[in-house]
């Protein structure tokens, strides 16, 4: 890996970067193909032998897209776990349970099966090596006849650090929102596989939207937390600490370009689009049901009315007016 | 024997003649005397009846007296007080007096015994506010049965129910702010997002703090001199 470094100023803190490659296989000759979708712009990647006709995101006629040898392919895939009938049978008493959700959605009305797809991330393994230097106090009180002291004492900390994070997923997909795929979380990686394109045979794989390289000072920010969540833990005898001066260098060890199985089904109410996701490998639910706003509205003159009522019985019966 | 002879000046000069002029004097303890003549004998009756049904609710004396000729707004207070004292006066009583003598007309409430505990100083002004704003556009029958009517409220409402808790402007502002609440935890009950920290994702076979150093730079002290009264308090104990 050539060894360039980028420097980055962020409140107080030098972030040094070295430019990486990420992990990934190239797809053969007549090995895969893509389909493109129209109307939301979703490519799926399945393989030679399954053709696709509707877009498993918005139901749209999919074409066949340009010839997919030597992009890049997954290095690694999680394979689906819990099987489409317990999906589908989840999503269905997900949906009853719905607060405020509008009578067709509740009847099941606009709403398309559910279907398994591969949502693409990259997996980072990251070195981040690093001193901080803390401003720590202590604090010690006592009383004499005439006055409260307050003594503090102040340490200057100086912390170095060689850390290594591993397995931290950074979403690479177009159509399923960070906060959606975060939702899905935990995944257990340790379950990986090395891709095969037989994966792809029986549910299609989203094609990657972020480069490894687009996504990685992300990842690099959050192992930046991280490391400070760690060296704070090292000055928890103090009372206060403050992070005066921060040298970190982060650098990625690998990434692998990983597919996560997730059952999806997709519904419009009103103009708007919503989706119900589940975890493949675990089965944990992330979804953004429609709300009627009538049922809501209905709703809270309900308890507004219940609740006065209630306490102006409660007046009442303390000898006050009713209104 | 200069009050006294004052009071019975008073006496004479207003409730004397007053008395005379109303078409009904109560003989138990309601009383109206239209002084400034300002009622006709079907309003001092209806106004009568209003009393009564205070009286008899509460066993409160209601006296409404009217006048052109008091002078002295001083006096007003040490007159009614000295109704209130007499031997023969009630003990619970609420007097509405209305003085017309002067440009302005000036009203006033009195209440003693067990109506001056309903009939607090907070409630007197609201009473007031109402009545004297229809007395100054001579809308004296309606003031007098506001007095009335708001009279018959207060007596049988203790003044801790016209605190803020119990008004029902925020009784409604709760319950807006109630339903506020429990609408949004429901619309924001999200799947749980796992939380993720540092321990999530570190290796600690290839982890380590591979250097530190705590270093004392000095020292700072505050001192806040003891208030007189913890110290007294804390050399009693």
């Amino acid at each position: 890996m050539e060894e360039q470094e980028k420097m980055t100023e962020e409140s107080g803190t030098k972030l040094k970067t070295a430019a990486f490659a990420p992990h990934t296989a190239v797809f053969g000759d007549e090995e895969a193909r893509q389909y493109l979708c129209r109307n939301c712009g979703a490519i799926l990647v399945t393989d030679n032998h399954t053709a696709m006709t509707d877009c498993l995101f918005c139901g749209s006629q999919m074409t066949l897209g340009k010839r997919i040898s030597g992009d890049y392919a997954p290095t690694k895939i999680i394979p689906f776990n819990i099987p489409q009938k317990n999906a589908a049978k989840a999503f269905q008493k997900w949906r009853r349970k719905i607060a405020f959700a509008p009578k067709e959605f509740a009847r099941g009305k606009h709403i398309r099966e559910v279907t398994g797809i591969y949502i693409p991330v990259w997996i980072y393994d990251l070195k981040g090596q690093g001193a901080a230097t803390l401003h720590c106090t202590k604090n010690k009180t006592y009383d004499t006849e005439e006055e409260t002291v307050t003594e503090t004492s102040h340490f200057e900390v100086l912390r170095k650090t060689d850390l290594t994070f591993r397995q931290i997923p950074g979403n690479a997909s177009k159509k399923l929102s960070d906060r959606l795929v975060n939702q899905l979380k935990p995944f257990d990686f340790s379950d990986r596989k090395d891709f095969q394109i037989s994966y792809l045979a029986s549910h299609a794989a989203e094609k990657y939207d972020v480069t490894g390289e687009t996504l990685l000072p992300r990842i690099q920010k959050q192992a930046q937390q991280y490391m400070d969540e760690c060296i704070a833990d090292t000055v928890k005898d103090y009372d206060t600490a403050v992070f005066e001066k921060k040298e970190y260098n982060i650098s990625p060890l690998t990434s692998d370009y990983t597919l996560l199985p997730v059952w999806i089904a997709y519904y419009d109410y009103g103009d708007e689009e919503y989706i119900f996701a589940m975890n493949g490998q675990t089965g944990k639910i992330a979804a953004n049901p429609p709300i009627s706003k009538i049922k809501v509205a209905t709703s809270a003159l309900l308890i507004i009315f219940f609740t006065f009522l209630f306490f102006r019985i409660i007046t009442v019966l303390l000898g006050g007016p009713l209104l | 024997m200069k009050t006294k002879i004052w009071k019975l000046l008073i006496w004479i000069a207003v409730i004397l003649p007053a008395s005379l002029l109303s078409a009904r004097t109560a003989d138990a303890n309601t009383l109206v005397v239209d002084g400034a003549g300002i009622f006709s004998t079907d309003e001092v009756s209806q106004i009568q009846d209003s009393c009564d049904d205070i009286l008899n609710r509460y066993d409160t004396s209601v006296y409404i007296i009217t006048t052109k000729n008091f002078k002295e707004k001083e006096k007003d207070s040490s007159y009614m007080d000295s109704i209130a004292e007499d031997k023969n006066a009630p003990q619970n009583l609420i007097v509405l007096f209305i003085n017309l003598k002067k440009e302005t007309p000036v009203c006033n409430i009195y209440a003693y015994g067990k109506a001056k505990n309903m009939l607090t100083d907070k409630r007197c002004k609201k009473m007031l506010r109402h009545i004297t704003r229809k007395v100054s556009k001579q809308n004296y029958l309606p003031a007098v049965n506001t007095f009335c009517s708001e009279a018959l409220i207060y007596m049988g409402r203790k003044p801790m129910l016209d605190s803020a808790p119990f008004s029902s402007l925020l009784h409604l502002t709760l319950c807006v702010l109630f339903a506020c609440f429990i609408l949004y935890s429901i619309l924001h009950k999200l799947p749980d997002k796992t939380p993720e920290n540092a321990k999530t994702y570190l290796d600690p076979q290839s982890s380590s703090i591979s250097g530190q150093s705590d270093l004392f730079t000095h020292l700072t002290e505050e001192r806040v001199p003891k208030s007189k009264h913890s110290s007294e308090m804390s050399s009693n104990a």
